[in-house]
């Protein structure tokens, strides 16, 4: 009964959205919460705020946007539950420490595993943003927004993450 | 030019990854042509962002069931036609008080006149099996409150249950565990399964099969298994006890009545400890902390307990009270020193026909002499058991030459005896052995990994600044081709410096200043991740070390010594080699520390001061570092035509079975470049009178050996005293050579024998006053005073002089006890 349908989003164009980044923000979600049952509610909340949006104002830079607010959720639902833990520095060290032994890259065939545990001991903000920054693509410009800290800020993360991956991996592939 | 861009710059990560623009970009692309260093880290990052990109893409996405697109759609749809309804008020009581009698309605499927609702909106992702609710069925309404609300319904607008938002339903429930009538868990504080120490409030489950079972017919039985709960009896108020499983905890010990009121409880389980205040009567506040089962024969149970007398008293609230109420019982003895000392049985005499074989393991560790200054020096006594004679000779250096040029014997040997300062019928036979030097330059190139303790219980002055300090001695006498790696071991265990060369030792001071401690203590991981890296890194025929810092004391995780020690042995046997440094008191555990070390064929050492650092890691940090000897092994034959028993001074924890001598597979002690190690033996010599020792019986199967026997055929042994033989390994081989120096019988004359053997006599000799042995013959401080003054001697870095203040300090000490 609502006149201009064209002000909202055609179903075709969440459709392939909701398809596209469904996963990679669900994995996204997942890492920040560290829970997959609340990350999937937050997702869907992100899903559901976009769908309200008219197209063209999302049309773009979709992906940065659902980081941006699938992020806000995020933090909303964690200080809610009183567990401020997202840029905690140790405490994913000490779950995932258990299992991590650099003198087993030299049993491990694969130089990807090996990587993968590296990349599980830097901080979770630093992880944040490698992953944002190489696995979902994003420019620094991008993250910073998404991530809200300043761009230099971004570059820094950055690169001390990958000083210290480069370092790391040398160290146990002379 | 106007700045030099150095490798380190964040900007060449940017440029490499593609991030700069405009002017900076111009200039950092000018930067890096002009120089191949910053090109190269340039390369070598987008080498990384590749192998990044790659391993992302390879790793595997979460499995997603595909969202419910018109469902969601008509979800916003009806989120806006609740907007509009919003408009009309009206609609909008009646809509809803219509649907509520709808949802009613739905439920009683066999009324005809209402089509039962089918739909109901799930505010989650359809996963297809999202739990209906489930509502309790109604009684029938009155007749014409029906046709009111079917009037009612055909009334509203458009509603339909779009506007009933179901929550999905919860339980507040507790589940047992099987550890008696307890709840673990609960979803009572947050909607999360939580434990239920993490929550707030306690709460305490008890159920009916639990009132049947402890036969509870009043509040009172029921209140007993409650905590912070308070109930009057005859006896004054007391409530329960513990976690609510076991009615009595073995950890407390401190109540007349057998029930004391517990006003709360901080940790739930028993195990390692448990805190609890107890009220009523004198209140008193409790920490108990028992934690430590020992393995073997060795059954040393560490009781802590920090105890305080909380000003908090309270009369009574509701009792009858008793004419004369009943007094406390005395609060128990102080607490056991919460440090911890491997016993030391000590051996008496033995004669030599019946015991021609005495055989120890070497060891050249010096800790117990630093730890014995550290009591003195705070004003105590040591305890006997911390007392290790050899430990406290071989922390001096001694003059013995090395062993010549030509030969390739790792040592020399340097026999001598006299009389026994303390028993002047007994002589002393002094053994000395002395590495071989070896130059900074001659050992092979080091890696190091120094694997520090930054748990909470090392921030103190005398820990880890402490450590601190002395490993930034260690690197500055280092080599630059040394490699030097910081393991940090805390709640987590930490890489906090990959490998690095000596020549980078900027970095490597500038990550050990950054350490900063706490967090509890999990050793075993960290020893893990240290032997990796040491691996990682080895060097062949090299010095390839893992040096522990600790106060040991391992909180976390393995904490059974046992299986660090086979942890420890398991990684020796690929190169690496631990050497244990140990810090602070209190909590000191030089037991565990000793062990690890000797299992590691690694050198222990204590370090109470900057001092005892610079003379560990600095004038002796060859020695420290490289062994040039492994698994060295004594076994002396005494010759019974001199020698009628012998006593071996300390070495209690060294000693082997005389078969163990030539076996290559048992474990000993290692010496290293430069290092002294002495033994002193006191013997009894034929014709003196014997000391008491038990007879042993005639063989019956064997012809017993008439004495001096064999040593009478011999015409060549006649003046022997004795023969030392030695077994050592060289440091990459696993069999072993012996040499043999046999001993001639000498002048007796105490105060004609060498300054050295007299120094090392008259440290044995407080050695043994100090453990109050029962072998210290005439020995007393005062006396120890004199023989050490007279056989100073050059004493090189005043450790002599220091060893005499210590004397004279245990002498004031020992007065002043009376």
């Amino acid at each position: 009964m609502e006149p201009a349908v064209e002000n909202e989003n055609t179903g075709s164009f969440v459709a392939t959205t909701v398809r596209a980044h469904q996963a990679p923000l669900l994995r996204y979600a997942t890492r920040l919460l560290g829970d997959a049952e609340t990350a999937r509610d937050v997702v869907q909340d992100t899903f559901v705020k976009l769908m309200q949006q008219p197209v063209g104002a999302v049309d773009g830079h979709v992906a940065e946007w659902l980081y941006r607010v699938c992020r806000n959720r995020a933090v909303d639902v964690l200080r809610k539950e009183g567990r401020m833990r997202l840029f905690a520095e140790g405490e994913l060290e000490q779950v995932r420490t258990a299992d991590l032994r650099p003198g087993r890259a030299l049993e491990a065939a694969e130089t990807q595993d090996a990587l993968l545990r590296l990349i599980d001991t830097l901080p979770p903000n630093q992880q944040e943003v490698i992953r944002l920054k190489f696995q979902s693509g994003f420019s620094y410009k991008e993250i910073s927004r998404i991530t809200e800290l300043s761009v230099s800020n971004v570059g820094f993360l950055i690169h001390t993450a990958v000083k210290r991956l480069r370092a790391e991996f040398a160290a146990q592939h002379p | 030019m106007n700045e030099s861009i150095q490798p380190d710059d964040p900007r060449l990560t940017a440029y490499a990854l593609g991030e700069l623009e405009g002017e900076e970009a111009a200039l950092i692309a000018a930067a890096v042509a002009a120089d191949p260093a910053l090109a190269a880290v340039v390369e070598d990052v987008q080498a990384m962002a590749g192998s990044l990109e790659d391993v992302f893409a390879a790793e595997p996405a979460p499995a997603v069931t595909p969202l419910d697109l018109p469902r969601i759609e008509t979800e916003t749809e009806r989120a806006k036609d609740l907007g509009k309804i919003v408009r009309f008020p009206y609609y909008w009581v009646s809509g809803l008080a219509a649907a509520a009698f709808a949802v009613l309605i739905a439920v009683r499927s066999t009324q005809d006149q209402f089509a039962p609702r089918e739909e109901v909106i799930r505010y989650d992702l359809d996963l297809g099996e999202a739990a209906q609710p489930e509502v309790a069925p109604m009684a029938l309404p009155a007749p014409d409150f029906m046709q009111q609300a079917e009037k009612l319904q055909r009334e509203a607008v458009e509603i339909d249950d779009a506007n009933v938002v179901t929550l999905s339903p919860f339980e507040v429930s507790a589940d047992a565990d099987n550890q008696g009538y307890t709840a673990a868990t609960t979803l009572a504080g947050n909607r999360l399964n939580t434990e239920l120490r993490d929550v707030g409030n306690a709460v305490t489950v008890i159920s009916s099969q639990f009132l049947t079972d402890i036969a509870a017919t009043d509040n009172e039985s029921l209140l007993q298994y409650t905590t912070g709960t308070e109930v009057g009896n005859i006896q004054g108020n007391f409530a329960g006890i513990g976690d609510g499983t076991q009615p009595a905890v073995q950890n407390f010990y401190n109540n007349p009545n057998g029930n004391t009121r517990v006003r709360g409880l901080t940790a739930a389980s028993n195990e390692p400890g448990t805190t609890f205040r107890v009220g009523s009567y004198g209140s008193a506040s409790d920490q108990a902390d028992m934690n430590r089962v020992l393995v073997d024969d060795q059954l040393a149970v560490r009781v802590a307990e920090v105890r305080q007398q909380a000003p908090a008293v309270r009369e009574a609230t509701f009792s009858v009270r008793m004419a004369d109420p009943v007094p406390m019982a005395p609060p128990p003895a102080p607490p056991l020193a919460t440090e911890g000392y491997t016993p030391i049985d000590e051996t008496g005499f033995q004669r030599v026909l019946d015991h021609p074989l005495s055989t120890f393991a070497v060891e050249a560790d010096t800790a117990s002499y630093a730890n014995v200054r550290r009591f003195l020096t705070s004003g105590s006594l040591p305890p006997a058991d911390a007392v290790r004679i050899e430990e406290l000779i071989n922390a001096f250096p001694y003059d013995y030459s090395p062993p010549a040029a030509g030969t390739d014997a790792p040592f020399a040997a340097h026999l001598e005896v006299a009389a026994a300062p303390w028993a002047p019928e007994h002589q002393l036979v002094r053994v000395g052995l002395k590495g071989r030097d070896l130059s900074a330059a001659d050992r092979g190139p080091a890696n190091l990994v120094f694997l520090l303790d930054v748990s909470g219980s090392m921030n103190q002055p005398n820990k880890l600044p402490l450590v601190k300090a002395a490993l930034r001695l260690l690197v500055g006498q280092l080599r630059a081709d040394d490699r030097v790696a910081i393991v940090t071991y805390a709640g987590s265990s930490g890489l906090a410096l990959p490998s690095t060369p000596v020549s980078q030792g900027g970095e490597i001071l500038a990550s050990l200043d950054n350490l900063r401690a706490g967090g509890s203590t999990n050793g075993a991981m960290g020893i893990h991740l240290a032997y990796d890296v040491a691996r990682a890194n080895f060097v062949a025929g090299g010095v390839n070390r893992v040096i522990l810092c600790t106060d040991g004391d391992f909180n976390v995780g393995v904490t059974n010594v046992g299986d660090l020690g086979r942890l420890v042995e398991e990684k020796r046997e690929t190169g690496v080699f631990l050497t244990a440094l140990g810090f602070g008191m209190g909590n000191y555990q030089d037991d565990t520390l000793e062990q690890l070390a000797n299992k590691g064929n690694g050198f222990y050492g204590y370090i109470d001061t900057e001092k005892e650092a610079r003379r560990l890691l600095v004038e002796q940090v060859n020695g420290t570092l490289a062994v040039i000897a492994k698994d060295v092994k004594i076994q002396v034959e005494f010759n019974p035509a001199r020698v009628a028993a012998y006593r071996l001074i300390g070495y209690e924890n060294r000693r082997l079975a005389a078969e163990d001598f030539n076996n290559d597979a048992v474990d000993a002690g290692e010496i290293g470049a430069g290092h002294t190690v002495t033994a002193l033996y006191e013997i009894v010599p034929t014709g003196a009178e014997l000391p008491t020792i038990g007879a042993v019986d005639d063989l019956k199967y064997q012809f017993a050996r008439p004495a001096n026997a064999m040593a009478a055929a011999e015409p060549d042994f006649v003046n022997e005293l004795l023969t030392v033989k030695v077994r050592a390994k060289a440091p990459d081989s696993d069999e072993s050579r012996r040499w043999d120096f046999p001993l001639s019988a000498g002048p007796a004359n105490f105060a004609g024998a060498s300054p050295d053997f007299r120094f090392a006599a008259s440290v044995a000799g407080f050695g043994l006053v100090l453990r109050d042995s029962a072998f210290k013959g005439t020995a007393t401080f005062a006396q120890i005073v004199a023989w050490a003054e007279s056989a100073i001697g050059p004493d090189l870095g005043g450790h002599r002089r220091e060893f005499l203040q210590l004397v004279r300090r245990a002498e004031a000490l020992a007065g002043a006890q009376g």
